[in-house]
């Protein structure tokens, strides 16, 4: 069950977040969440790069993810080209603007 | 731009020192980086927690900008199913919690390097850089397409910083609080989609 201590994880972050919301630590977690985010790239290297299979297959691997970038992008436009017709598509300041950019972009 | 150069550069060292054996036994050992990940886990939850904005944008558009993360989600997940039917050798799980980083490619594929090991993490890496940079390069596009949402979709996690620039240029300056409140919803639940799939 990898999601129980995940969830655990965050959730206890986001009290913590929540009680502490007044405190000054509590802006700084920005940059020290950049750290353990670069930390753990360098240690995801390391994982990448002591992974034989990873190195070989690495053209194949990237095959497959750009096939799951283009499903998982084209879906996601679809979803918002329908959703503009349905519920942002009124006659509200938003949508008129837009229309306005897009033409003096043409 | 900066912080993903900075970002794959010490990618590339991880994997230049691991090829050439320079490291030591011990930085090799997994316990030291799944607990870095608890660590990055309980941040994201500290950053969500004391954030105040989330919920005050809801006013003006009401419940239509809750409509943006759902479709996006949705169109994400159908998108990576029908991807999955031309990887027989990857289970729909795989394909979908790889979809599920929506290009906040740190942490997708840092957790499932975790749980389901590099290659499938290297896959959810490369896909979902990709994700953010056809943001990038094609926005203009994307609007004339599909409409002004359509970027903020397509950034997934990423709409409220690293391509927000980009979505409030091609799809226009009332979009930018869609685009925020779409990328802290995005960003919130990346790390639950993701682990609920691997735990599937």
């Amino acid at each position: 069950m990898t999601i129980i201590p995940v969830f655990f994880s965050i959730l206890s972050g986001i009290a913590v977040g929540y009680l502490l919301r007044q405190k000054k630590v509590v802006k700084r977690t920005g940059i020290l969440l950049n750290l353990v985010i670069m930390l753990l790239l360098l240690f995801l290297g390391i994982a990448v790069g002591s992974n034989r299979e990873v190195v070989t297959r690495f053209a194949s691997i990237g095959l497959e993810a750009l096939l799951l970038t283009l499903g998982g992008t084209l879906g996601s436009l679809i979803a918002a080209g329908w959703l503009y017709k349905k519920a942002f598509h009124s006659p509200n300041e938003a949508s008129r603007q837009s229309k306005k950019n897009i033409r003096d972009k043409r | 731009m900066k912080q993903t150069i900075l970002y794959l550069l010490l990618f590339a060292v991880g994997v230049a020192a691991a090829i050439t054996g320079v490291l030591p036994e011990a930085l090799q050992d997994d316990r030291i980086s799944k607990g870095i990940l608890y660590l990055l886990l309980f941040l994201v939850g500290v950053q969500i927690g004391s954030g105040r904005n989330m919920f005050r944008v809801l006013g003006r558009y009401g419940f239509r900008i809750m409509l943006l993360p759902l479709g996006t989600t949705l169109g994400t997940f159908a998108g990576v199913s029908l991807i999955s039917l031309l990887l027989p050798e990857r289970s729909l799980t795989d394909c979908l919690s790889v979809g599920a980083g929506f290009a906040y490619y740190s942490l997708s594929s840092i957790l499932i390097t975790e749980f389901r090991g590099a290659e499938l993490g290297t896959v959810a890496l490369l896909a979902n850089i990709m994700r953010e940079f056809s943001v990038l390069v094609f926005a203009p596009w994307m609007v004339r397409y599909f409409g002004p949402l359509a970027p903020i979709s397509a950034g997934g996690a990423t709409t409220m910083d690293t391509t927000l620039p980009f979505i409030t240029r091609y799809s226009g300056e009332p979009y930018v609080v869609v685009a925020l409140f779409h990328g802290m919803v995005i960003d919130f639940t990346v790390p639950l989609w993701v682990s609920l799939f691997l735990s599937l």
